[in-house]
């Protein structure tokens, strides 16, 4: 590391690794009550785990970017965070905003929106969280010595993703609006200004750890925040096919929603590209896995998957069903998940002094993680696509179908142990780093560490 | 602000007034269904769809949880309707917890789902595919 102030970033990402246990475990509430074993219904019933589960999921990786902007933006503006205290007060208040969102679901206590439960109460304190955040991020690049490309694409996406959480603050009288604008932060998020937190993260990391030219490489980010915008923007769309709004929204989501692997697709390859480009390979391999797999992956998982059942002519047929969450799943943990793992897997050895950059522990991690991820999003696309067929096609009633497909579930279990085995690998390895200290400060301007 | 970054943010902030005029325009034109306010039982009835957090399970449009049944149009389908929503309520299954709701909040809970009936169709078994590969979806209460 560089500079003393982003050892705050390590906090930001304990609290990721935190989250991201807790988020596993409702995870398996979950996927036992599925198959009948239900026996914390008393106290966990399933809508709380499930809230639980997503929300965690969205916390999680906020409080990762959050942690790789505080670490990206110091070393891209040359200079320190403009108050590390403040930094930690903001920690302290999103943890504070998590925990009283999870307690608060045990008692009832939510707005009860999909993806968007935390109650209005709590809304408010988000927003000054951010407001904070987005203010220590923005005053130290625009003080800073330099403005580079990557860091205006993260801090952009970073300021979209705040604004785009109002529209769901918003009360509608009619459902219809109500779901309308609920995507515009559901969606936006996850298919629109989160990818351009990726890229930015992405190119950072690609810069650090291929050795190719910055100019080369932020060339390729402006082609991918060009196509983020052309396809994701009005890709909204699919949402819209059955929610009662103008039918115009079945070809405008029809054809912007096909365009959205490219953006993921340019990722794909620029990453690989730029790998295959550096002429320096960087010792931090583990770093180097969970980019490369992050850009391939979320390929995979958010573009190919995502149009396999986003065009009207399958979504009449695939929309709402288990199809859904095997996209779901695999485009979350390729795009979002793993992107958050490699920023961690670069930064823990700079910050820490402690250089576990090809170990066994991290390589373990990182297949049976991957592996058990697949696992999993093979079980939802089989039950799935038996759901399509038996519901959809044969007309049977949903819960015989459910009962039709429950063991699924019980491979969706084991593929889950296996991934929870890779994850619980990666965090053990996050705790043998140690903390952070500024005695792993590097003096050397050389871009290529 | 470098003068580097201000052609993008000027790019940005023209696609951001384009979506939003995009989204003004096609929302604002005259549809199949005029989309209505929902009557303040209706809205009871949505607050408590929500505070009781049914989306972990059912789905509405075909959005929601994956465990229980979508419920857009169960207050109109073929052997369903408003007794039907009622006595679920009272009695619950093995995976659906009964709820000691009121009256009132039931009868708030059967006009929310009443007003989401005649808003959209899901799943839209009525939409036809055509020749070219076109999907054409049916409302009710088109124009």
């Amino acid at each position: 590391m560089k500079y003393k102030s982003q050892k705050v970033a390590y906090w930001f990402f304990a609290l990721s690794m935190l989250l991201l246990v807790l988020q596993l475990t409702y995870g398996f509430i979950m996927g036992f009550a599925r198959i009948g074993m239900d026996g914390l219904h008393e106290f966990i019933p399933f809508n709380t785990a499930r809230a639980v589960h997503t929300n965690l999921l969205v916390v999680w990786l906020l409080s990762g970017f959050m942690g790789a902007a505080y670490y990206i933006i110091p070393e891209e503006a040359q200079r320190e965070l403009v108050s590390v205290k403040l930094a930690y007060v903001q920690l302290i208040s999103l943890a504070l905003v998590g925990v009283l969102a999870v307690v608060g679901f045990h008692f009832n206590i939510w707005e009860g929106r999909k993806f968007l439960e935390i109650p209005r109460q709590l809304d408010y304190l988000v927003v000054l969280n951010v407001l904070l955040f987005l203010a220590l991020i923005l005053i130290t690049l625009f003080k800073g010595k330099r403005k580079t490309t990557t860091a205006l694409v993260l801090s952009m996406g970073l300021l979209f993703a705040a604004l785009l959480y109002l529209p769901g603050m918003l009360p509608f009288d009619s459902q219809v609006t109500d779901s309308f604008f609920r995507w515009w932060v559901v969606h936006l998020w996850v298919e629109g200004v989160w990818e351009l937190i990726m890229g930015g993260i992405l190119s950072f990391l690609l810069i650090k750890l291929t050795g190719v030219d910055r100019e080369v490489i932020e060339k390729w980010l402006y082609v991918i925040v060009g196509l983020t915008f052309l396809s994701g923007v009005l890709g909204t769309g699919h949402h819209y096919y059955y929610i009662g709004v103008n039918k115009i929204w079945l070809i405008v989501g029809g054809i912007f929603s096909a365009l959205e692997p490219l953006a993921f697709l340019a990722m794909a390859l620029f990453a690989v590209n730029m790998y295959r480009k550096g002429e320096k390979k960087h010792p931090n391999k583990i770093a180097l896995f969970w980019t490369l797999g992050a850009a391939i992956v979320s390929f995979v998982g958010a573009g190919l998957l995502g149009f396999a059942h986003t065009l009207p002519q399958t979504n009449l047929y695939t929309h709402g069903t288990l199809v859904t969450a095997m996209h779901g799943h695999l485009a979350f943990w390729g795009a979002y998940a793993m992107i958050v793992l490699a920023i961690i897997s670069y930064s823990l050895p700079n910050m820490t002094g402690r250089k576990f950059y090809d170990g066994v522990r991290g390589r373990l991690a990182f297949w049976t993680a991957n592996i058990g991820m697949i696992g999993m999003t093979i079980a939802f696309g089989v039950a799935g696509v038996a759901q399509v067929y038996l519901e959809r096609k044969f007309k049977m009633d949903f819960m015989e179908v459910q009962k039709e497909i429950s063991i699924h579930f019980v491979v969706l279990i084991l593929c889950a142990s296996l991934f929870a085995f890779g994850i619980l690998t990666y965090i053990y390895d996050f705790y043998k780093h140690g903390l952070p200290t500024d005695e792993a400060l590097e003096t050397n301007d050389n871009e290529f560490l | 602000m470098s003068n580097n970054s201000r052609p993008y943010l000027f790019v940005i902030a023209i696609l951001l007034a384009l979506f939003g005029f995009y989204n003004y325009v096609v929302y604002n034109t005259d549809g199949y269904v005029a989309v209505e306010k929902l009557s303040p039982a209706a809205v009871n009835g949505q607050q408590l769809f929500q505070s009781n957090r049914c989306w972990s399970c059912h789905q509405l449009y075909g959005s929601g949880g994956y465990l229980g049944p979508d419920l857009t149009n169960i207050y109109s389908a073929e052997g369903k309707g408003p007794n039907y929503i009622k006595a679920f309520l009272n009695s619950g299954v093995k995976s659906m917890p009964q709820f000691n709701f009121s009256e009132e909040e039931k009868d708030a809970l059967v006009e929310y789902l009443k007003r989401v009936d005649e808003t959209g169709i899901y799943p839209n078994y009525d939409a036809e595919i055509e020749a070219t590969g076109w999907v054409k979806i049916k409302y009710k209460n088109e124009k």
